[in-house]
């Protein structure tokens, strides 16, 4: 009697015969070429949304104290975006040397893909600014508990 | 990546990626969701792999832990886990004589999860307890006892298979 066990795993392979359903390959390369476009969108859009980054920088108070930054982000998701970095940026330099707080911060901030480049196309520039704006509240508030930690 | 990278990506890997998350969602629309997820995360995070082998491996724990986020949402499996006796048997189980892989692989797709679950990660995608357990939060003392039991199952079902 062979062992069943030995016996599957040297069958792995016989295990995925089944075929992805009939278009999904079209629905693929559909999807890769709507994310393609989506990054070049964000491409276009950065340079402007840092540059504004910049002036809400200049403009908002310390990081900690306040949720203003929402009412300078305005209503399109490169305001929000770049009125976000803003105060990220601000509670960087709050954080100084503390190498615990900064790495807390960044895994707190980073974004692999934005959120802004996941909202879907349907959604209007003032139904992704309430999205994104709420989504970042959310982590600045967590920024805020990180910058007031004490030792 | 081109169009022409973009179809050789999915060719190479979309048929492993559909069929284990397949096996571990058991719904063809889902599993085809899960691998186009899979893939699509691939390429927007810019996961960097030195050899096929690396990508393929990022490429399956990442499928594996979609479908067992689905199964997570679905709230049947995984909380039907937790209430499960635990025991493990240690010992090697004989398979029936004249019993072939397609009679195997379809007496696991009717073993209920988490068993068939637990039989799929270990046997098929080659997974270890520590890694199994990162996924689903279970403890690998438990991952062990639903092994020997999913396992017990299987050749019940198919010497029932063979009467």
């Amino acid at each position: 009697m062979r062992n069943l066990e030995d016996y599957i795993r040297s069958n792995a392979g016989a295990f995925d015969a089944g075929l992805p359903p009939e278009g999904a390959e079209e629905r693929f390369l559909g999807r890769w070429e709507a994310g393609r476009s989506r990054v070049r969108i964000l491409r276009t859009v950065l340079p402007a949304a840092a540059a504004a980054a910049l002036a809400v920088l200049l403009l908002l108070p310390p990081a900690g104290s306040s949720r203003d930054w929402l009412r300078a982000a305005g209503d399109t998701p490169e305001g929000v975006y770049a009125g976000y970095m803003a105060q990220v940026t601000k509670a960087w330099a709050e954080a100084g040397t503390d190498e615990d707080k900064s790495e807390m911060l960044r895994n707190l901030t980073e974004e692999t893909v934005p959120l802004a480049d996941q909202l879907p196309d349907e959604l209007s520039d003032a139904e992704k600014a309430v999205i994104l704006k709420e989504h970042y509240n959310t982590i600045l508030d967590g920024v805020h508990q990180i910058l007031s930690m004490t030792e | 990546m081109t169009r022409q990278e973009a179809t050789e990506f999915y060719r190479t890997h979309s048929r492993a990626l559909y069929n284990t998350a397949l096996r571990i969602v058991r719904d063809p629309a889902e599993a085809e969701e899960i691998m186009q997820d899979t893939l699509m995360r691939y390429i927007q995070r810019g996961v960097r792999s030195s050899t096929p082998a690396q990508a393929a491996g990022w490429l399956r724990t990442t499928c594996v832990r979609m479908g067992i986020d689905v199964l997570r949402r679905r709230k049947k499996a995984l909380s039907f886990m937790e209430n499960l006796p635990l025991d493990e048997v240690e010992e090697e189980v004989e398979m029936p004589d004249k019993v072939d892989i397609l009679q195997i692989k379809e007496a696991m797709e009717r073993l209920p999860h988490p068993y068939g679950l637990i039989l799929d990660l270990v046997l098929i995608e080659g997974m270890d307890y520590a890694g199994i357990s990162r996924l689903t939060g279970q403890k690998e003392t438990t991952l062990r006892s639903w092994y020997s039991r999913g396992r017990a199952k299987l050749v019940k079902e198919l010497k029932t298979s063979m009467i």
